[in-house]
């Protein structure tokens, strides 16, 4: 079996950056929220708002899962997690960018922090790929056998 | 062997397709924002604010000239005025379904502000004006 340590500790560390990433937009979101809604732009506050609860959520799922890939040892699931939901993101933000998505509508600023996380994103699937096939393949010897 | 071959293959190729999207995606946006940039720094150059007076003085829409002003205090630097009067806009255009691409102009120009990409500011806030005229 091959040692899928060290590819498994890589993307755990940037599956936590991703985490921060989307925290540090969260509070940007949040901020801008609160400035709306002094100013009395009472549907854009709320746009602000759900956009940082997205943000949040997205974070908090991107530290669990760099929790569950440094502690399973032989499951694949917590791959395929990260490189969907990493996939997922990815296909909200262009699509937020293009056609448009529920609440929030087009966007068409493309900012330094989307691009850093879509960057990683797309790192942390092509680990998650290359760990699943490590782990997968004593198996299908084993079978074979 | 081949089936190791063919997987390395097939991840490196969704890594690269994944990062050429991305860029296709920035890229569009900057070449966006350096044309209109290039417009407007070539209205300038040419006229001075004559252009800009003009285009002010063409419309009594209170939202263009607040917009006008904001693309005024970022070719002059000040972003605390720009971003005041980017807001003022965006509170006018808030709610008006009509107007709702120049509503997302304004907020992208508002976030470029934010991100200190004063042309990529520029360029949205005449994207707004444009819908609105």
């Amino acid at each position: 079996m091959r040692n899928n340590k060290p590819i498994a500790y890589s993307l755990a560390g940037i599956l936590v950056i991703i985490g921060i990433v989307y925290c540090l937009v969260a509070n940007s979101e949040y901020e801008d929220s609160k400035e709306m809604a002094v100013m009395g732009i009472a549907g854009e506050a709320s746009e602000k708002q759900f956009e940082t609860s997205f943000f949040i959520s997205a974070g908090v799922v991107n530290f669990i899962l760099a929790g569950l890939v440094l502690k399973s040892k032989r499951s694949i699931i917590p791959y395929l997690a990260s490189a969907g939901i990493s996939a997922g993101l990815i296909v909200v933000y262009i699509a937020s960018r293009t056609i448009g998505v529920p609440v929030v509508g087009v966007e068409y600023y493309v900012g330094r922090l989307d691009l850093i996380s879509k960057v990683l994103q797309a790192i942390a699937i092509v680990l998650s790929g290359i760990s699943i096939y490590n782990l997968r393949k004593p198996t299908a010897l084993k079978e074979v056998a | 062997m081949k089936t190791k071959l063919i997987a390395s293959m097939m991840l490196g190729l969704a890594a690269i397709s994944m990062l050429l999207f991305s860029n296709g995606i920035v890229s569009y946006a900057q070449s966006n924002s350096s044309e209109v940039t290039l417009g407007n720094n070539t209205t300038i150059s040419s006229s001075n604010s004559t252009q800009v007076n003009n285009s002010t003085s063409q419309s009594d829409n209170p939202t263009v000239q607040s917009i006008d002003e904001a693309i005024k205090a970022l070719n002059a630097g000040d972003k605390d005025t720009a971003k005041k009067l980017l807001l003022k806009a965006e509170e006018s255009l808030e709610g008006k379904s009509s107007l709702e691409d120049a509503e997302k102009r304004v907020e992208a120009a508002l976030a470029a502000l934010k991100d200190g990409d004063i042309n990529s500011a520029i360029s949205h806030a005449e994207e707004a004006k444009k819908n609105l005229l």
